[in-house]
């Protein structure tokens, strides 16, 4: 039993749609989590709590009003026919869009923790030496987080490869657009073709598992030797 | 070149309001007792912290003025800050530490990297990490990372305070030489009478978020009531015996009075010391004991008692020419039913002076 031109379409755009939604998250979700960490605004909790609803919401939900946004003369929708003159729905944008979502919480929180655990003191004894935010953020934030940032992007990246919920409420099912791996699978179980679904099911679970234990390996920490 | 200050700032239950006017040379020292606001005004010059209201002025840039709504963050004023923890980056080596500092250094005098490397003892560190190294040398590291930024203001907020004495003496040694070389402005965070005796040439005494007392730092120190933290008294006294068996060395103060045994360290006959008597190290006798351990046996009498809170007395005596304070308890004063002119010994034990 072999693969099929189908399947490995559906694999590549997982994996291209998992890739772009944590690079877009990272780029977006990065500025957000720290100000999240760091804002007085009043605000600050109403937001923690939207940035954590796709943890708690039925992605069914997520992708029904998803779908209400993306038509034609929706908020999204509208707004992008009108600069591109295409649509949102059944389309790879509309997904990423919606992984992006889906996902935002898994890039934030690691990213917002590690923010705020981060040693001020540190940061300001950085500027006093002379060095401005962009060198503070490049040589002290990001290494100093650099197990938050690992977590996110792992987090991130798993957590899409997953998603079922809401690309079946707004991607459809159209092979190498939008037919994902979890699709795919659906498929093939509701046509009772069951050799393939192990191919897809096993390789994603041993995927998962293989990212994630490399991720909490390489988060494993050593021990530090005090000399005097 | 000048630092001219003109600040209020306010947390809840403090409030900072001073004017100083400093001329920049030499080493000033700001002293006081813990949450006298000498850190904070430390951090509002550094500008890690934003004052409520006024200016801060050095040489001809201004760096705050609330008047114009102008805010220049740290890293555009010419300072360098070594911090009470040293702050050292945990995720760079020692030498990354300084190349960090290297990199966005600032038009300050230049300094002989090699020199203070060597100086401050660096090189068997180059390699380790921060979270290897003992306090001593973290502040070794911290200062040398501060020069390194080339300031034309050095801050330093109690860079000693968290050392063991042999460290603490080694590195007021090197500030002192570092300072004489590079004719470096520093102002000195501390609550330590000693450390402002050997480092500054101006000390400014703090206290409730106001400025004391502003001046010569030996005057100052001297007077009994110059507003300084109440619990330690200062002596300056002569070398005139050592007692090499058990390295000892008796300092005179006053040729009337008996001379005090304190360890020798590196004294030698002749030098002048000042030591400082902390007021929760002296006990009252009314007698000469003579079955003691204690070294030093000292005439007193009794001038003032204030009660500091329900156990504790503050007991000012007269010693020579000059007042030692005395924390002793409120049930000990009225068992020795002491008052203000009883005669007294004061026990002071020779391992508990520092000078």
């Amino acid at each position: 039993m072999e693969l099929t031109e189908q399947d490995f379409a559906a694999v590549w755009l997982t994996l291209k749609l998992a890739g772009a939604t944590t690079a877009l998250l990272l780029l977006l979700g990065t500025p957000l989590a720290w100000w999240l960490a760091h804002t007085r605004c009043r605000f600050k909790v109403t937001l923690e709590a939207l940035v954590a609803l796709p943890l708690v919401l039925p992605p069914t939900v997520l992708g029904f009003y998803l779908l209400l946004a993306f038509a034609p003369d929706g908020v999204l929708g509208g707004p992008w026919h009108w600069l591109t003159g295409s649509g949102l729905a059944f389309t790879f944008t509309g997904l990423l869009i919606g992984s992006m979502l889906y996902s935002l919480p898994f890039v934030v929180q690691p990213l917002q923790s590690g923010f705020e655990q981060l040693d001020k003191g540190l940061l300001q004894a950085a500027a006093t030496l002379g060095a401005g935010r962009v060198e503070r953020f490049r040589r002290l934030v990001l290494p100093l987080c650099k197990r938050s940032v690992l977590t996110a992007i792992t987090l991130g990246f798993t957590h899409t490869l997953g998603e079922f919920g809401v690309v079946l409420m707004i991607g459809g099912n159209i092979p190498g657009s939008t037919q994902v791996l979890s699709i795919v699978l659906y498929d093939q179980v509701e046509t009772l073709d069951y050799a393939r679904a192990h191919w897809l099911a096993g390789g994603l679970l041993l995927f998962s598992m293989l990212t994630l234990l490399l991720l909490y390996t390489s988060l494993r920490r050593r021990p530090v030797e005090i000399m005097h | 070149m000048s630092l001219q200050l003109h600040l209020k700032h306010h947390y809840p239950g403090f409030t900072l309001d001073l004017d100083l006017d400093w001329d920049a040379k030499g080493i000033c020292a700001l002293f006081g007792p813990s949450g006298c606001g000498k850190s904070t005004l430390l951090r509002l010059i550094a500008g890690t912290e934003k004052p409520a209201q006024g200016q801060v002025r050095f040489h001809d840039q201004t760096w705050y003025d609330s008047t114009k709504n102008l805010w220049i963050p740290p890293q555009k004023r010419d300072i360098g800050v070594v911090f009470q923890d040293g702050r050292l980056f945990p995720n760079m080596s020692v030498a990354d530490n300084l190349a960090f500092a290297d990199a966005y250094s600032r038009r300050g005098p230049d300094v002989d990297r090699d020199w203070v490397i060597e100086t401050l003892q660096l090189p068997p560190l180059l390699q380790r990490s921060p979270e290897t190294l003992s306090g001593g040398q973290r502040q070794r590291v911290a200062l040398a990372r501060a020069l390194f930024s080339r300031p034309k203001l050095l801050l330093m907020d109690e860079p000693l305070s968290a050392l063991d004495h042999s460290s603490r003496q080694l590195i007021l040694e090197l500030i002192k030489q570092l300072h004489d070389l590079h004719r470096l402005p520093m102002l000195y965070v501390t609550h330590s009478a000693d450390e402002v005796l050997r480092l500054a040439d101006r000390l400014i005494c703090l206290q409730q978020g106001q400025i004391c007392a502003d001046g010569d730092p030996a005057t100052l120190l001297s007077e009994a009531d110059a507003g300084l933290p109440g619990d330690q008294a200062l002596l300056r006294g002569t070398v005139t015996e050592l007692d090499n068996r058990f390295a000892l060395a008796a300092v005179e103060c006053d040729a009337q009075l008996p001379p005090i045994w304190v360890p020798s360290g590196k004294l030698q006959q002749g030098d002048a010391v000042t030591l400082s008597i902390h007021a929760r190290d002296v006990a009252i006798a009314l007698e000469p004991i003579t079955d003691t351990s204690v070294q030093n046996q000292l005439p007193i009498q009794i001038l003032e008692l204030h009660p500091l809170d329900d156990t504790r007395m503050r007991v000012k005596v007269q010693f020579g020419p000059g007042t030692l304070p005395v924390t002793l308890t409120r049930r000990a004063c009225e068992q020795l039913k002491l008052e203000p002119g009883t005669r007294a010994t004061a026990l002071v034990k020779s391992v508990a002076l520092d000078y």
